[in-house]
């Protein structure tokens, strides 16, 4: 039985459909992430599971019952916000066991639990405070332990670690997936961020125009994009449409390409190869998997060094490299105006599922 | 910098002048207000209390303000919450109607009442009184209470009905006590007002039911004493007692809006 059982939802705004008849079943204890940009519809989704707004269509369970017409209150959810929504008027204490007192558990039983699950966040000497008196990343735990005092049937969180700055959203992000993982909890997240989603996540969901557009394990989404939204969102680089011209070859104008992926019998195919998979030399010969150009920007990142490489014969953009810093001992290898080779494995292609119109 | 603490010097004189000349010639010993008092008295406080048309009026009006207040606070709340939650055709119109009183002349809105009162039937002065006030006490807690609301964080309220709590109890125990400082500032403005009133007053009452603003005028008409001075000290004095009240419990400062 799913935990969580979303079937065919549609919700429409102003007569825009935010969300477009999305189905979507979680396994008990499972973690899964609802990924994409803003305006795509999941926190509008996280918000139909939370009964904070109605579908027009369509079903939600939770737990093996239909709740598409219960009231949030009566959904036994749990819920963080990114704006942690604690209430500045009670204690840390007051907001952690507000769930227990509505569900009307005795002061005294409330009180132990309630210090269990300051424990649980670190907070225990923090009972007395004021959320006011607290930092960003101590107010969202305990608005965590709010959430998860009454052992809800779900966790639901809406970009809960959106406001804080990268290391406690790093460290935040480690504690959530731990606690969860002891509580056996089933959580529904939502985020914009892709590196966030595929480290905390069982499952990932990119979301585009109200629709999932692919719904897999972190690598599988980020090694093999179901769509040219996906590939894009997961920072690809290079998207191409290319002919097909066998059964695992296909052209790009001049360039020869030559894939594992299985390829549609003819016409067209989207591609995809990660700009970090392309390996560049001064080698300007030619062959499958390799291309010639000319680097037209070298950009310094860090970690790599950004390429965008002008290919001869070609009526694409460009090509877009990632080469670790490393590689050049430290130091860009290529300056803008060098010839270059491109060349990649034939693993690196990937065909894409679906392709785009137009 | 000196010329502008001059000027705000000067602004503040011209402010308080008034009532420092009322407060000061209700200490009058004589039988005519003067100021600065010649010689220092207490008399004609006690003369003022022992006025039966003051004290009767101030009872009164006090009931009034009461009654008025009591039911005016919680149509402004809801009236409030729906013009800053909801979503409906002619919200602003709605707006304008519950603003309107404090823009259309007084002497048009307790001739409305009169003349809508004697139409229905309603002959109960009382009764006038209060729907009188109701209508010209509601702008100010419409406004206050608007302010709050506007400022209040709708997520706090869907974090507690995730946490099961239905929207009553939500009301109850989260809206309520954090919008608690403009209903409580919006309910002493309605108090004040309507306490104070004159101009609506003075078509509804008769010559046996009086409000204590209204006694004030009658008396001044036929009488020159320092006991208006004195009535007028107390009044002043509630309105400054009634501003700390405000300040100690919810901060005026907050209240204002700042």
């Amino acid at each position: 039985m799913a935990a969580v059982e979303l079937s065919e939802i549609e919700k429409a705004y102003l007569g825009s459909r935010a969300v477009d008849g999305l189905s979507l079943s979680i396994r008990p204890g499972e973690f899964v992430t609802l990924l994409g940009p803003s305006g795509c519809g999941k926190t509008t989704t996280l918000r139909m599971i939370a009964g904070l707004i109605a579908p027009d269509r369509g079903r939600i369970a939770i737990g093996g019952h239909d709740v598409t017409r219960e009231p949030t209150h009566r959904r036994n959810i749990g819920m963080v916000f990114q704006s942690h929504a604690l209430f500045p008027h009670m204690t840390v204490a007051e907001n952690a066991g507000f769930g227990l007192r509505m569900r009307g558990v005795s002061r005294a039983a409330r009180a132990e639990k309630v210090t269990a699950a300051l424990n649980m966040v670190q907070l225990k000497s923090r009972a007395d405070h004021f959320p006011s008196q607290l930092s960003g990343g101590q107010q969202q735990r305990v608005a965590l332990a709010r959430a998860l005092i009454f052992d809800p049937d779900v966790l639901l969180l809406d970009e809960p670690f959106g406001a804080l700055d990268r290391q406690l959203r790093e460290l935040m992000q480690d504690e959530l997936r731990e606690l969860t993982r002891r509580l056996g909890t089933t959580a529904v997240f939502v985020t914009h961020d892709q590196e966030e989603a595929l480290k905390m996540s069982d499952r990932v969901g990119v979301m585009s125009a109200g629709r999932l557009d692919q719904l897999a394990p972190p690598d599988e989404i980020f090694e093999r994009p179901a769509t040219r939204f996906v590939a894009e969102f997961m920072g690809f680089g290079n998207i191409f449409d290319a002919a097909v011209t066998g059964a695992h070859t296909l052209a790009l104008g001049a360039i020869a390409l030559a894939c594992d992926d299985a390829v549609p019998r003819s016409g067209a195919a989207t591609i995809a190869i990660r700009a970090e998979r392309i390996a560049l030399s001064p080698d300007l010969a030619g062959g499958t998997n390799r291309a010639t150009g000319t680097i037209i920007r070298a950009s310094y990142q860090g970690v790599f060094v950004g390429y965008r490489l002008r290919l001869d014969g070609a009526g694409e953009p460009g090509l877009e490299v990632r080469e670790s810093l490393q590689t050049g001992g430290g130091r860009p290898r290529f300056q803008i105006g060098e010839r270059a080779a491109a060349s990649w494995p034939r693993e690196a292609v990937r065909v894409l599922g679906s392709t785009p119109q137009g | 910098m000196i010329g502008l603490r001059i000027a705000a010097a000067l602004i503040a004189t011209f402010l308080l002048a008034p009532t420092i000349v009322v407060v000061g010639s209700s200490f009058s010993g004589g039988t005519l207000p003067h100021f600065p008092p010649s010689d220092l008295s207490l008399r004609w406080y006690a003369h003022a209390l022992a006025q039966p048309i003051f004290t009767e009026a101030a009872f009164n009006s006090l009931w009034l303000a009461l009654a008025a207040t009591a039911i005016a606070t919680p149509l402004a709340l809801a009236a409030a919450i729906a013009i800053v939650r909801g979503d409906f055709a002619g919200k602003s119109a709605v707006q304008a109607v519950l603003l309107a009183p404090l823009f259309v002349p007084a002497i048009v809105v307790s001739l409305s009442i009169l003349l809508v009162s004697a139409r229905l039937g309603i002959r109960d002065i009382g009764l006038r009184l209060v729907a009188a006030h109701v209508l010209i006490t509601m702008p100010y807690l419409v406004r206050t209470l608007i302010a709050s609301l506007t400022r209040f964080d709708v997520m706090l309220e869907e974090a507690a009905r995730t946490l099961g709590a239905s929207p009553f109890t939500t009301f109850r125990i989260i809206t309520l006590p954090l919008i608690w400082p403009g209903l409580l500032a919006g309910a002493l403005f309605a108090l004040v007002v309507s306490f104070d009133n004159v101009s609506v007053s003075l078509f509804l009452t008769s010559a046996r039911t009086n409000t204590l603003p209204l006694s004030i005028l009658n008396y001044v008409e036929y009488n020159y004493d320092p006991s208006i001075a004195a009535l007028s000290t107390m009044l002043v004095c509630l309105s400054l007692l009634a501003a700390v009240v405000l300040e100690r419990l919810v901060g005026l400062r907050r209240v204002v809006g700042s």
